[in-house]
């Protein structure tokens, strides 16, 4: 079984939004990103020199991170920043499954 | 790493000021006692104060915990206090939060759509009893400069104080402007310390201290004395900063910030990407906001920290009203600034970054 993933920095930042970053146990892999809820978008930049992917989920939270890279960061909109910890954690552990 | 938030903190510091800092650290108490070691370190804050005056000319020096605390010592200590406060449109909020605390009526300048004030306005809709105006000399979001000099005179034919914000311009721009209270920090373009800074008090400006305590004089009384420096600086001083700020003074910032400005504006607009406030030719410090489309300027600074080591500024830079003006109060920009060190290498790096994303942005969406 692979480690929790955890959280190393927590951070209130513009407008009230709350940002929880995440070490996961191991990189973070495309397919588990492209496994999530469908109802966010997407997008990885994979011609930059690193592969960087972008989940959104409006309105919920917006997850960053570089494929292949254990650090990803959960931006948690507004209404939800209250739950940011538990909801950031729940999201790392679909990617880690 | 190519480092872009120089508006923030200027890196890599100067090294003559790692040296005074140093130095400062080693001395004893200054105070006005007259044991050998009190009186090397006074004579060493003399020395700082004195190469500090230089960028002063006329205003007596004194030194605080950075541009933060002489700007609330400068607005919450004026004295007589003001009835109504004229603010400038593009406040960081070192300056916007003590004058909104002042808990009087404010209103801000009239100004042009990048947050340059438009001074015939400002005359022609002054607002009765004004007897202060805070502004900053330029803004720490969009690098654009306020015509200061034209708005003291203004401001004293009004009979209105002026508190000046030169944080971003201490050791570039020339701050002899005719303000009557001038506050800087030493972090910034002159690669001193954080955590020290410096008001310039104008002859026959009246304040009242904010700080009480211990001058190395008058121990007696139960009040502060009348006398400047030593009524807004009680307690022990921050000798590493203090000298460190009086070396860095001295040696000067050499840089010429206009062609610095240009070329860096020059590489965001050939990425292709949207500058904003910079419409105009006021001058202005190289410090460009802009914005991606569809990326949020938190992911941009994201992407370039992770993807291409270019270190930026993403949000609202403490200047919220300055991005009300820009219309971009909800999401912020993302602002890259250079520095004296900045090598034409950093903005290579820069120019690829903003490049590159530019274009995978737009591919992308
Ligand atoms: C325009 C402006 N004013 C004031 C300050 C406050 O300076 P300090 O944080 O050194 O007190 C800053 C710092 O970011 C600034 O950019």
């Amino acid at each position: 079984m692979s480690p929790d993933p955890e959280v190393v920095l927590m951070r209130d930042c513009l407008g009230g939004e709350r940002v929880v970053e995440i070490e996961l146990a191991d990189g973070l892999r495309r397919d588990a990103l492209e496994r999530l809820d469908g109802s966010g978008t997407l997008m990885v930049l994979d011609s930059l020199p690193k592969p960087f992917a972008r989940y959104d989920r409006p309105g919920f939270f917006l997850l960053t991170g570089i494929v292949g890279e254990r650090r990803v960061r959960f931006t948690m909109r507004l209404a939800h920043r209250d739950r940011a910890e538990e909801t950031a954690l729940a999201v790392a552990r679909e990617l880690a499954a | 790493m190519s480092y872009f938030d120089h508006a923030a903190t200027s890196l890599p510091r100067a090294p003559v000021a790692l040296e005074g800092a140093l130095r400062g650290a080693e001395l004893g108490n200054p105070g006005r006692g007259l044991h050998r070691l009190q009186r090397a370190a006074a004579d060493e804050v003399d020395r700082a104060r004195r190469a500090v005056g230089a960028l002063l000319p006329a205003m007596t020096v004194t030194f605080h915990a950075g541009a933060t605390a002489a700007l609330n010592q400068a607005i919450a200590g004026l004295r007589p206090r003001p009835r109504v406060v004229a603010l400038g449109p593009m406040l960081h909020n070192a300056a916007r939060r003590p004058a909104r605390a002042l808990g009087v009526p404010t209103w801000t300048l009239p100004h042009d759509a990048d947050g340059v004030i438009d001074l015939d306005r400002a005359r022609a809709e002054w607002v009765d009893d004004t007897g202060l105006v805070v502004v900053g000399h330029s803004s720490n979001v969009t690098g654009v400069g306020q015509p200061v000099e034209a708005l003291c005179a203004l401001a004293k034919a009004l009979g209105a104080r002026v508190v000046l914000d030169a944080a971003p311009t201490a050791g570039v721009w020339s701050l002899d402007l005719g303000a009557d209270l001038v506050a800087f920090s030493a972090h910034k373009h002159l690669r001193a310390l954080p955590g020290t800074g410096v008001l310039g008090v104008g002859p026959g400006v009246e304040l009242e201290p904010l700080v009480r305590g211990g001058v190395g004089f008058d121990a007696a009384a139960d009040e502060m004395p009348e006398v400047l420096p030593e009524r807004l600086e009680a307690g022990t001083p921050n000798l590493p900063g203090i000298l460190a700020l009086g070396a860095a003074a001295r040696v000067g910032v050499s840089w010429d910030v206009e062609a610095a400005s240009g070329a860096l504006e020059e590489v965001v607009h050939a990425a292709g990407l949207r500058v904003l406030g910079r419409s105009a030719d006021a001058p202005a410090l190289p410090v460009v906001s802009f914005t991606v489309a569809g990326q949020e300027p938190r992911a941009v600074e994201e992407m370039l920290d992770r993807v291409f080591d270019v270190t930026v500024r993403a949000g609202l830079h403490c200047a919220p009203s300055a991005h009300r003006v820009l219309g971009t109060e909800r999401t912020g920009t993302v602002r890259v600034s250079s520095g004296s060190t900045t090598t034409a290498g950093d903005l290579a790096e820069l120019a690829r970054a903003l490049g590159d994303l530019a274009r995978h942005a737009r591919a992308a969406s």
